[in-house]
């Protein structure tokens, strides 16, 4: 009796969590494992499964010959520091000025808000008529005085600081949405306490604020370093990797060298290498909470 | 006195950047609203004129009425409207049922199956975009729409996730004493749970609503035929018309696209917030 109640029980709890186990299952873990076995095989994608073979670690070994691998991954480096530090500081000072600001608070955290609900398509066909050379930023940018105006995306030197801009502009809400949560957290007796040792509103943000939000700033920097390593829908849109290689970064080849020029088993392995630098900074994370983050 | 001056000075000081830095913000759409109703020849003229004259709605008529690529804006709103209703739908039913699986229910192995399911959390799906498009080429779903709402009927690691944080916060002596009156796993999700989690559900509708209908990398990957492309695939297919698309159109398009997610985020933005802020505090 016992035990036939038990066995219900775990039948029930199959029908529960069994799509979901499906799911993850077949939509996570076996596309991985094939993502690692197709690394090791140049794979005739046409020919089905008789058109792969084996090749060992040739993929792995011929990505650092390939100069367009070379530049994806100096291009995503170069986003990554481009886009990061910006988006946090500028997130962190319109937080902390917008968490006691009185008036109008919503519309404003609105307003911050609107690039990162707009979706990607919508952002990036504004921003490239805007970085037109006949457009509304480079006419500013003449009107102030300079000569000659980069032409942004047509530009090679100028495409990824172009692309960068305005990443900052979209991801800015969304950080300093998290922000303001951190802040919300922080007791006021500290801010008090400050005040009645006498300390101004400079010394306030440096001694509580900043060491106060450290677990938020830990997180948003971890979240933002993986999220930049996944960039694809503006660089897609904008300047399909161009000029030149100039925007080219990582997601982009490989969906380039698997979905343009069909080379599978190559696409998969620089799949690995993004998977490893992505697991790598999920590890720091975890090693990185406990001695990094000031809890107070 | 000294002191009350320089105390108002910070203050001016942060309102003003608060505020330049929200212009900063928006400008960008006022130029985009703007120039969707320009004529063709007024959306350069510098400086900018921001009410257009005179007010030409020849963009939206383009979007609107005149098919580009055999298909028009109307026919990317159905599809986006039908996916989206799709995937709530499947995240509703297939996150709640996995999550109180998770929560409320005792099995064996539970505790392995769910340290597993973290651990696919963090796999982004960039990462396994290749074999995903082999399993889903295989099963026959590119170009379709299931290509799109078939993974969020087998609830999404979010969505469970976010679920089963919630429901461990519903006591097991609720369920319990229900249980001893008779009332089976089924009932008590149905009558319990559910009512209780109204606040989480929201969340996670409005998140997975506003995440589906932006999505554009998922379309990219899996649609080829135009009448089924969702509103961005559609938008970019639009703009990237060499041949006819004009700029007046393209921001009128671009208008079109966000305005439902505008009302959407303005009505519920209170859930909005909460749902955010939850991604932030997860770690």
């Amino acid at each position: 009796m016992k035990v036939s109640r038990r066995f219900k029980e775990n039948l029930i709890a199959y029908f529960f969590i069994g799509p979901n186990f499906i799911g993850f299952t077949t939509f996570i873990i076996l596309p991985v494992i094939l993502t690692l076995v197709v690394s090791f095989t140049e794979w005739q994608f046409t020919a089905g499964l008789k058109g792969m073979k084996f090749i060992g670690l040739k993929n792995y070994i011929d990505m650092w010959k390939d100069d367009w691998f070379i530049s994806s991954i100096k291009n995503n480096l170069y986003y990554t520091l481009g886009t990061v530090p910006v988006t946090m500081v500028l997130a962190l000072l319109s937080a902390v000025a917008l968490n006691k600001y009185v008036f109008g608070k919503n519309i404003i955290r609105l307003m911050f808000f609107l690039p990162y609900i707009s979706n990607i398509v919508v952002v990036s066909t504004v921003w490239f008529i805007m970085y037109a050379d006949t457009g509304p930023i480079t006419k500013l940018i003449e009107q102030l005085g300079v000569k000659n105006p980069p032409y942004w995306l047509a530009d090679v030197k100028w495409a990824m600081p172009a692309i960068i801009l305005m990443t900052v502009w979209m991801n800015l809400g969304y950080t300093m949405v998290i922000y303001l949560a951190g802040l919300q957290n922080i007791p006021n007796d500290l801010y008090e306490a400050c005040e009645i040792d006498g300390a101004n509103a400079i010394q306030k943000f440096r001694h509580i604020t900043i060491p106060a939000l450290s677990p938020t700033t830990f997180f948003i920097l971890i979240t933002s370093i993986i999220n930049s390593f996944k960039v694809f829908g503006q660089i897609n849109i904008m300047t399909q990797g161009g000029p030149g290689t100039s925007t080219t970064v990582l997601v982009y080849y490989i969906y380039q060298a698997a979905f343009k020029f069909w080379k599978i088993g190559y696409a998969s392995a620089i799949s690995w290498v993004l998977f490893i630098i992505i697991f790598t900074i999920t590890l720091i994370q975890w090693k990185g909470q406990k001695k990094w983050v000031n809890y107070m | 006195m000294h002191l009350l001056k320089r105390y108002n000075l910070i203050i001016v000081v942060k309102n003003l950047f608060l505020i330049i830095m929200a212009i900063i913000m928006v400008v960008p759409f006022l130029w985009m609203i703007s120039a969707s109703f320009k004529v063709p020849s007024q959306i350069f003229e510098f400086p900018i004129k921001w009410i257009p004259d005179p007010i030409s709605f020849d963009g939206y008529k383009y979007v609107w009425q005149r098919p580009i690529i055999g298909v028009t804006f109307g026919k990317f709103y159905l599809n986006s409207i039908k996916v989206a209703l799709i995937v709530l739908v499947g995240t509703f039913f297939s996150c709640s049922l996995a999550a109180y699986g998770y929560t409320k229910i005792h099995f064996k192995g539970r505790d392995a199956i769910f340290l597993l399911k973290i651990a696919t959390m963090m796999i982004p799906f960039q990462v396994i975009m290749v074999p995903t498009f082999i399993v889903y080429r295989n099963l026959g779903l590119v170009d379709t729409h299931a290509a799109l709402w078939l993974i969020a009927f087998l609830g999404t690691p979010f969505g469970t996730f976010l679920l089963r944080q919630f429901f461990l916060t519903i006591p097991d002596e609720l369920c319990e004493s229900t249980r001893i009156d008779g009332a089976g796993h089924f009932r008590i999700y149905w009558h319990i749970i559910l009512p209780l989690s109204k606040p989480a559900l929201v969340t996670l509708l409005i998140l997975t609503f506003v995440v589906t209908w932006n999505d554009y990398e998922t379309p990219l990957l899996y649609l080829r035929s135009p009448n089924l492309f969702t509103i961005p695939l559609g938008l970019r297919a639009m703009a990237s018309d060499i041949e006819y698309s004009n700029e007046a159109g393209n921001m009128a398009g671009a208008v079109s696209a966000v305005v439902p997610i505008l009302i959407v985020f303005i009505a519920a933005q209170k859930y909005f917030i909460k749902g955010i802020a939850f991604t932030g505090i997860k770690s």
